[in-house]
């Protein structure tokens, strides 16, 4: 497997279990079962922070409009209305616009973070080396605000 | 109905009253089907009057914050009122399944703080009420004209 190599660089439980949650054939189906463990959902929500940042920081916040019509359109789910909108607000909320997102129930947020991050894996999907190094630092932004 | 004296626009009165905050910003205040349309239309018009299609998303933000913040009361949410300034904008945002109440509190409240913004006159105000109720008119479909009936054969 493309990411064995990756998991013995992760420090934790947390991280194995997000690696091998992404390994599955629907990752964000799979990360989503890691909700009954605390560990795990701050590391997810930290990996989605540095993910996203990484990849919208300086960039016309249109294109994360753009981002999330593609990833709803991969999903099979509805590109125009609510889920689209919460999507949106989830993902600039982690970029600067915070206010965006705080009607949106923690659940929905849960599960919205669950598609970005999984879609980090979606063919042809980041090198395993590029993955280990943002769980890695997720691992470290954790550990920081414990 | 006079055809004379024909009525004042009554969104201009309600848009020009919640500019100058006279009046509570009731949302939930009834409103026919055309009379949202005219509202709707309104907000068109003042959203392109104020920006530009490739406005950045910071200045529309800034705008929207600032009406939302402005009429706090109306708890407008702030994301979906950006989406439908750049719905104006004629870019393709999502803009479905927002509430009728909210998208009728987003075009009264945010055409009236636009309004302010662009320093409009009461005059100019009015003006683009009434461009805004001739466009929500509905065009007439052209008449079929009837067929005669057929000659019954004896």
């Amino acid at each position: 497997m493309g990411q064995n190599g990756t998991l013995v660089k992760t420090a934790t439980a947390a991280g194995r279990n997000v690696l091998e949650a992404l390994e599955q054939e629907h990752p964000a189906r799979s990360l989503s079962r890691l909700s009954d463990s605390p560990g795990a959902v701050r590391l997810l929500r930290e990996l989605f922070t540095v993910a996203v940042r990484r990849s919208f920081v300086g960039r016309d916040p249109r294109d994360v409009t753009g981002y999330v019509r593609d990833l709803l359109e991969y999903q099979s789910l509805p590109t125009d209305g609510a889920l689209a909108r919460e999507a949106e607000a989830v993902i600039r909320s982690a970029v600067g616009e915070p206010d965006l997102a705080y009607r949106i129930p923690d659940l929905r947020r849960f599960e919205l973070i669950c598609y970005v991050v999984g879609d980090l894996v979606r063919p042809p999907g980041i090198p395993p080396a590029h993955l280990a190094d943002l769980v890695e630092q997720a691992e470290h932004r954790v550990e920081r605000s414990s | 109905m006079s055809a004379v004296f024909p009525p004042e626009p009554r969104l201009g009165h309600l848009l020009q009253a919640v500019a100058r905050n006279d009046v509570p910003a009731r949302l939930a205040a009834p409103a026919g089907d055309t009379e949202r349309r005219v509202w709707e239309i309104a907000f068109g018009l003042m959203v392109r009057r104020r920006f530009l299609t490739d406005s950045p998303l910071a200045e529309i933000g800034r705008s929207v914050a600032t009406a939302v913040n402005f009429h706090a009361a109306a708890a407008l949410p702030a994301l979906d009122a950006e989406m439908l300034v750049r719905e104006a904008l004629g870019e393709k945002v999502p803009v479905e399944e927002i509430d009728v109440a909210v998208r009728s509190g987003v075009h009264l409240l945010l055409s009236a703080s636009l309004a302010d913004e662009l320093a409009m006159t009461d005059g100019e105000l009015d003006d683009l009420i009434k461009q805004a109720e001739k466009l929500a008119v509905p065009i007439p479909m052209p008449a079929v004209p009837e067929e005669a009936p057929a000659e019954e054969l004896s």
